[in-house]
């Protein structure tokens, strides 16, 4: 069964590679709108971050780093899922894999903000806001 | 079929590069074609693909969102026929709708959402210099392969 579960939820949304002045960013994207329980996603990033710390993304894609960010739906959803991520380690330290935005700050009309200071990392003591580039 | 276009906008690509454009996306809303084309007007965009779905080139189906209002918001994806007009010009493992596929709104819903981050990727590399989307993975099969 727990098998099946990890079949079933290491499939993101999306895989995206983004190049910037040279360099390469690799992303995961999870579209979040608030249908799955909390108790899921923290499964999820639990998932993803015990790949990640086998080295699954070098494995597997060949790549240096990698940031999973989750879009949710309100920002009451994002600091529960931080919370929830926070608890990815054992220490309660959360981890900068994890980014996440609020749908608000995706606008087709207006495809600049995505790149501002709209991301906050998993990190319990870390309310900075950062930008996919840096 | 030819798409009218007026001389003050910018140019519309012929209907089988819209076709292309929706089976790019899998599922297309009016806006969204409308900031891949980058056309002012939200009517010019709806006429273009209603004119496409009129035809027979095209699904449409309805999501519906309860709010304060009742709103609808169409949704087009390649029908058989549209898909038969891109294989004719080689292009392979096309998706499309039979006639009557229904897809909940749930599904519509998040599918909207991830094509809307996708386009605003693709629109900054028109904005930001040195810029550019190099790899973008989206359907079940791709992004299931590479974890085996």
């Amino acid at each position: 069964m727990y098998e099946n579960f990890r079949k079933q939820f290491l499939i993101p949304d999306a895989l995206f590679i983004i190049r910037f002045r040279g360099r390469g960013h690799f992303f995961m994207l999870e579209m979040d709108r608030g249908t799955i329980s909390l108790k899921w996603m923290v499964a999820r990033y639990q998932e993803y971050y015990d790949w990640w710390k086998n080295k699954g993304h070098k494995s597997d894609f060949k790549v240096s780093s990698i940031r999973i960010l989750t879009v949710t739906q309100s920002q009451k959803r994002m600091e529960n899922l931080i919370k929830g991520c926070c608890r990815v380690k054992e220490s309660g330290t959360g981890s900068a894999l994890f980014w996440f935005t609020t749908m608000k700050h995706i606008d087709i009309f207006k495809p600049r903000l995505l790149i501002k200071p709209i991301w906050r990392k998993a990190l319990p003591d870390d309310s900075n806001l950062y930008s996919l580039l840096d | 079929m030819k798409i009218k276009q007026t001389q003050t906008e910018k140019r519309i690509p012929d209907s089988k590069a819209i076709l292309r454009i929706v089976a790019q996306y899998r599922y297309l809303t009016v806006n969204q074609l409308q900031a891949i084309l980058r056309i002012s007007s939200y009517n010019r965009a709806r006429n273009i693909l209603f004119a496409l779905w009129k035809h027979g080139f095209l699904e449409r189906l309805i999501l519906t969102k309860a709010s304060r209002w009742v709103t609808y918001i169409y949704v087009f994806a390649l029908s058989q026929h549209g898909g038969r007009q891109l294989s004719s010009s080689g292009q392979n493992r096309i998706f499309y709708l039979k006639p009557g596929d229904k897809r909940s709104t749930v599904f519509l819903e998040h599918t909207i959402l991830i094509n809307d981050f996708r386009i605003c990727l693709e629109r900054l590399e028109n904005l930001i210099k040195g810029f550019s989307l190099e790899s973008w993975k989206q359907t079940r099969r791709e992004v299931k392969i590479k974890f085996g």
